[in-house]
């Protein structure tokens, strides 16, 4: 399989100070070193020099800690804010060095789509269902003439099984699965090669959301995309996705095959995630509850792993030396000193 | 305190919503009790009616909302009946809770610190001197990491998940004794939810706290909920402790639900969607609500009125072909 998005070092900064919050751009720094603010500016590491790959045809999940940078991260990729250092490639393109600002402007806007949180919040109330979906291909793919876009929008409608004469209501006349079906239509109108998924069927019941992630599957073989799946929702994520990644504090702690992330994990918060997944086997979720208090975003100790102090696994070695990368087969890593051991 | 009289007792509840396109019976004959120290879970679809019944016990049912029927007393409070001024008392002192969608409950331009300040001010919790130290302490309970700074951030600074565990430390600042938490832990992951969830039943337990937890997610319900309450489109359709409903559930609703929901390491054809939706609650409604949905519907499910079986103790449920 060959590489569509490649993340190398990836950084988000976000600078605390008296002068309030600056995005960690050069014009704040300045500001920041130039004018009286305080001197000891602080800064929260969002995102923490992070490395993955997505495959053509691949999905991936995105797990973690609320507030653990997954929006920040996916915001990046999809080029709707900067970076503060590293890289982003797609299809081999360098799409990191271009300004978020300027990113409508390339061709790889219409090729790397997201799908936003909640569908009763993300759409325009303004806008009917078809204007919802019409409107990137009006803006990015030129299609003026009126019969060609009510073509192209009924076709994308009829892909995500929503009913044509839906198409003239108002967000607030749509059921939450039919809001749900024209955010992704809008989302993939396009005929994206990558589609980025910030919890997706968060805010969907469970009936709903079952026909959703069945549509995500078939559109997926159909079309041939990959995948980017944030979700809280563990389970979601190991019906969907191939392999899987997972945050803690800005940084990836594991990265492995989906099945093994969830049957064989390595790295202990990992673990921990695991067996807090609500339903599961009682006696092994209390065992690895974890205690104590998060470290904090804000200045990290670069020589110390994150996870330290809720770790059971933690010792000393754990706040003198950043964690090694921990390989238990080819494609399943964890940054730890002491992963857990397979029994 | 006694055990023997529940601190919320709902009964026979129907609520009306006066609508330009016509009336919404939103609730039909609800009745829901809740004793010190217990968890119940109410449990259904979106739309079923679930933060009406939370709010009208509250007292703050939106102006269009009407209740046509049916009590509530809260510790022998008649809500339906009370003043504003003493309804306003009892949700400082007595009663608290945790609003759906916490970003747009919270005031964006007030850092976050000052907001829970505000509550314990107005609560008495706290002087000028100790709030701050007040405020951190209760930011720590719900595990904000790095609670000193983050006492001057503003809600955008913060992620999804870190204003919802902000309106649940303002929820609990002034020690209630009902507290009602409507989707307290959507939006967060997993072991944060658990913490939060173990913090509300650790204070259920110590301080006797009655709890009403509103969710979709019935794996959670399951782990946390004494006794749930399945609702669907207005109606309780099943209700019982959480290991009979989760182990034998007899409404055909009930088993769907749970049919829908992803377990572990399954697959994507294990699970099955509810063919339907909710039926329009505007027009006539048939005696139950679910027979436009269900696979068991047959003729006297139209025929005669509804009423509530007791399928085994303390295990009840609406409907005329029972699973
Ligand atoms: N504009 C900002 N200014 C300062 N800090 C910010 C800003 N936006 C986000 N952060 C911080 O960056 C970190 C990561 O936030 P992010 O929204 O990416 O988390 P998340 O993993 O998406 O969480 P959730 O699961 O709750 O959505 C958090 O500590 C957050 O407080
Ligand atoms: N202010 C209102 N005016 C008119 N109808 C309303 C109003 N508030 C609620 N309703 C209706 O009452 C019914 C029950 O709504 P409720 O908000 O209690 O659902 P819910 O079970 O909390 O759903 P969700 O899971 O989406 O939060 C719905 O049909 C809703 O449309
Ligand atoms: S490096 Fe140490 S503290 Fe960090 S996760 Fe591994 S064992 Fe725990
Ligand atoms: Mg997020
Ligand atoms: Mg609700």
């Amino acid at each position: 399989m060959s590489a569509l998005l490649e993340v190398f070092d990836l950084k988000k900064y976000y600078t605390l100070g008296g002068k309030g919050l600056s995005d960690g751009s050069l014009v704040s720094w300045i500001r920041n070193r130039f004018t009286n603010a305080p001197k000891d500016t602080q800064v929260l590491h969002a995102v923490d020099g992070v490395n993955f790959v997505i495959s053509k045809g691949e999905s991936l999940g995105l797990v973690g800690e609320s507030g653990c940078g997954k929006s920040t991260l996916v915001g990046m990729l999809a080029r709707l804010s900067d970076s503060t250092s590293g890289s982003i490639k797609f299809a081999g393109k360098d799409i990191g060095s271009v300004r978020a600002k300027q990113f409508h402007a390339e061709p790889e806007r219409s090729e790397l789509q997201i799908v936003f949180q909640d569908p009763h919040e993300s759409l325009n109330p303004r806008f009917t269902a078809f204007d919802t979906i019409a409107e990137p291909l009006r803006r990015l793919a030129g299609l003026s003439s009126k019969a060609e876009l009510r073509a192209r929008v009924e076709a994308v409608a009829t892909q995500v099984d929503l009913p044509l004469q839906l198409l003239g209501r108002f967000p607030h006349q749509l059921s939450g699965g039919q809001k749900a079906r024209v955010n992704i239509a809008r989302a993939i109108a396009l005929s994206p090669k990558l589609l980025i998924l910030d919890e997706p069927t968060s805010a969907l019941d469970v009936s709903v959301q079952a026909v959703i992630l069945k549509l995500l599957v078939r559109l997926k073989q159909e079309l041939g995309m990959s995948y980017l799946f944030v979700s809280h929702d563990l389970n979601v994520v190991r019906l969907l996705c191939d392999r899987v990644i997972v945050m803690y504090l800005g940084q990836i702690v594991e990265e492995g095959p989906a099945e093994d992330i969830f049957t064989k994990p390595l790295h202990p918060y990992t673990r921990a995630l695991t067996s807090a997944i609500p339903g599961h086997n009682k006696e092994d979720a209390s065992a690895f509850r974890l205690e104590g208090d998060p470290l904090s975003p804000v200045d990290p100790n670069p020589n110390a792993c994150r996870f330290y102090g809720r770790c059971p696994n933690g010792s000393e070695l754990c706040i003198k030396a950043a964690p090694p990368k921990f390989s238990s087969s080819s494609d399943h890593y964890a940054v730890c000193h002491f992963p857990v051991q397979p029994h | 305190m006694s055990n023997t009289f529940p601190l919320l007792d709902i009964k026979n509840l129907s609520v009306e919503f006066r609508t330009r396109s016509g009336v919404v019976k939103a609730l039909e004959d609800v009745s829901l009790e809740v004793f010190r120290g217990e968890i119940v879970g109410i449990v259904g679809e979106s739309g079923s009616g679930k933060s009406v019944s939370a709010l009208t016990a509250m007292g703050i049912l939106d102006p269009a909302g009407h209740v046509t029927a049916g009590s509530i007393s809260l510790g022998g409070l008649d809500v339906l009946g009370a003043g504003e001024a003493v309804l306003q008392t009892m949700r400082g002192q007595q009663a608290s809770m945790i609003f759906q969608s916490p970003r747009t409950s919270l005031n964006p331009i007030r850092t976050v610190g000052k907001q829970i300040g505000d509550v314990l001010h107005r609560h008495n919790m706290a002087d000028r001197q100790n709030l701050r130290e007040k405020v951190i302490k209760s930011l720590k309970t719900v595990r904000i990491p790095d609670p000193d700074r983050r006492f001057d951030a503003y809600p955008f600074e913060l992620s999804g998940g870190m204003c919802q565990r902000i309106m649940i430390a303002m929820a609990l600042a002034c020690s209630p004794e009902l507290l009602i938490a409507d989707e307290p832990t959507t939006g967060l992951d997993v072991t944060t939810q658990a913490a939060i969830m173990d913090l509300i039943r650790d204070l259920s337990r110590e301080r006797n706290m009655a709890t009403v937890l509103i969710t979709h997610d019935l794996a959670m319900a399951a782990d946390y909920c004494d006794r749930i309450i399945v609702m669907h489109a207005g109606h309780v359709v099943e209700s019982g402790s959480s290991h009979d409903l989760f182990t034998s559930p007899r409404h055909p609703y009930t088993a769907k639900l749970m049919k829908a929901t992803p377990h572990g390491g399954g697959n994507l054809d294990d699970i099955a969607s509810i063919p339907g939706g909710l039926p329009d609650l505007r027009g006539v409604l048939p005696p139950c609500r679910f027979s436009g949905r269900c696979e068991r519907h047959e003729a006297i499910c139209d025929s005669s009125a509804m009423i509530s079986k007791e399928v085994s103790p303390n295990h009840f449920v609406n409907c005329q072909r029972p699973l």
